[in-house]
């Protein structure tokens, strides 16, 4: 595992593109809600106070929600790019001449998601309790810790994101083709299908599409608010539970992989 | 001892077939040269053994079977064009190299000097002339001291200077006594750099061997005289003339490889015959390659 890591930290350590996306990342993910404090003054009417976004254990969600889209869009391109440069560049094909074999190079890109995964996390984790700790008034280990496994959560919807990435990249090839598939996707395309199932077919399955899974890992705290409303209205609320939202992403993942992987290994390179 | 051996290997692009039922087999310590017009599978067969292609049908071994898996950590190869990371300079690409190779290898100013590289080795790849390109990737094969060594066109899209250097490169390279197998169209460089020649063509295996017996090394020779008659009837007289044929106001013959061509002025002098022409052409690989290819 530790030579394969290596071996794509030295990839990748120069590469302007992954260095820029990842530190924007790094940047954002802690600041963003900080920068948004300053620029929203006011407290929406259906809120006590904008302090919620900053207290525990609230901070978590909003925190997370940030993560969600920072992951999505910056860590999803980043994993995307490490496998579709390679392909451009034919150095994938070269890395096959040169010895490694398919399940290696394979093995390398998942755990640079794993790692990716787990910094993007530790990042959540840190920025979360600073940021929570500064905002609440009397906080305890209990409240700081009252998260509903906020953290596994965070590290499911990151490998969720960088898993559904690496099966674009791998099976598009093309670094333009598969980014536009995968913004359009992930910011459109998905919703479309999911309002045209509830407007044909009104069920909760309209919750089980894949992005939508991840994203209900850290979903809108706005749409937690109004969900008991969905609710009245339709049978069935717009968001799935934590544990549900949990397996619903570890079978995603595995299946990600596993095409990626099935494509990967199958085809000409 | 042999380093491959292909047996029956078959693979179709759609409805192209690019490979058809090749067998091959390469002794350890030759210099192969793998021959074939555009298209003729000679890259396939490469992207193959190499296990960057997938094959419908037939197989291939390496080492016998020795290394298992890990057959390709022992080969060093080239495949179409050189391949390394644009961004990083000489250094670092041949780090990754020696990293996929289990190779502990920290300093590559060796291995840069052979190929008269070490002065950019600092240089990002992307800023290389295609020249420079091609010895990194010649540099690559090195490491690891592997015991077969893979070249594809390597002087593909090269200025005269570039295929100068490459050829230098490839001549040292293959005189360290390691089985090199190179697919390439130039024929002249093949004939002088290669032990063994294999001519493929629609991805059959149409001839291979020695380059020494490829070649009909009798010398071919274009003939003329006053009489042409009676130099016709001279020549088809002496045991060592073969392949008499008359074109127009020449005579093509060949002269057997044990026999000087002069014998044959001093003959056609002692007949009374006062030669008009006389060249002497040897037959070339390029000569026997499109005679291979074009009679298919």
């Amino acid at each position: 595992m530790f030579r394969l890591l290596s071996l794509e930290y030295k990839k990748f350590r120069k590469n302007s593109v992954v260095s820029i996306l990842t530190l924007f990342y790094i940047i954002l993910a802690p600041t963003l809600i900080l920068v948004a404090k300053e620029i929203f003054k006011s407290t929406p009417d259906f809120l006590p106070s904008s302090n919620v976004f900053f207290e525990f254990p609230t901070v978590w969600d909003y925190m997370g929600y940030i993560g969600n889209w920072l992951t999505s869009f910056f860590l999803g391109f980043v994993v995307i790019y490490m496998v579709t440069s390679e392909v451009a560049s034919k150095t994938m094909r070269q890395s096959i001449i040169n010895g490694l074999n398919r399940k290696d190079y394979f093995l390398g890109k998942l755990y640079t998601i794993l790692i990716f995964s787990v910094f993007a996390t530790i990042i959540y984790i840190i920025s979360t309790v600073i940021i929570g700790i500064v905002h609440t008034d009397g906080y305890d280990m209990e409240l700081i810790m009252d998260s509903n496994w906020a953290p596994l959560r965070y590290f499911l919807m990151c490998m969720g994101y960088m898993s559904f990435a690496l099966l674009i990249g791998f099976t598009m090839r093309k670094s333009g083709l598969a980014i536009f598939f995968y913004l359009v996707y992930v910011m459109m395309l998905e919703v479309v299908i999911r309002y045209l199932q509830v407007w044909a077919w009104p069920h909760e399955a309209m919750k089980w599409w894949p992005m939508n899974v991840i994203e209900d890992l850290m979903p809108n705290p706005f749409f937690r608010l109004g969900d008991q409303f969905i609710k009245n209205e339709y049978d069935f609320g717009l968001l799935l539970s934590d544990n549900g939202a949990m397996i619903g992403s570890a079978i995603y993942i595995a299946l990600f992989l596993g095409i990626a992987w099935n494509s990967f290994n199958k085809r000409d390179i | 001892m042999s380093v491959l051996s292909i047996k029956n290997l078959t693979k179709s692009y759609g409805k192209v077939r690019a490979l058809n039922n090749l067998n091959l087999e390469i002794e350890a310590g030759n210099i192969y040269g793998l021959l074939g017009p555009n298209g003729s599978g000679k890259t396939t067969t490469l992207g193959i053994i190499l296990g960057i292609l997938g094959k419908d049908n037939g197989t291939y071994e390496w080492f016998d079977g020795e290394y298992g898996n890990q057959h390709r950590m022992h080969i060093g190869a080239i495949l179409e064009t050189p391949n390394f990371y644009p961004y990083l300079d000489a250094v670092d690409n041949l780090d990754i190299v020696a990293r996929i190779k289990n190779v502990k290898q920290s300093n590559f100013d060796e291995i840069l000097e052979q190929v008269n590289l070490a002065h950019r080795k600092t240089s990002k790849f992307h800023s290389y002339s295609l020249g420079m390109k091609q010895r990194l990737a010649i540099a690559a094969t090195l490491i690891g001291n592997p015991k077969v060594l893979i070249f594809d066109e390597p002087t593909n899209g090269l200025d005269p200077q570039g295929i100068s250097e490459v050829r230098d490169v490839l001549t040292r390279v293959a005189s360290n006594g390691n089985t090199v197998i190179m697919a390439s169209h130039l024929l002249d460089e093949v004939e002088k750099i290669c032990s063994h020649v294999a001519i493929i063509k629609d991805g059959v295996l149409r001839k291979t061997g020695q380059v020494g017996a490829l070649l009909n090394n009798d010398a071919q020779v274009h003939i003329a005289a006053e009489d042409m008659l009676g130099l016709e009837n001279m020549l088809l007289s002496l045991p060592y003339i073969s392949n008499v044929v008359k074109r127009d106001h020449i005579i093509e013959c060949n002269v057997s490889q044990d026999k000087n061509v002069s014998e044959l002025n001093a003959k056609a002098f002692q007949e009374g015959l006062l030669l008009t022409h006389l060249v002497s052409k040897k037959q070339s690989l390029e000569d026997e390659f499109l005679e291979i290819t074009k009679e298919l």
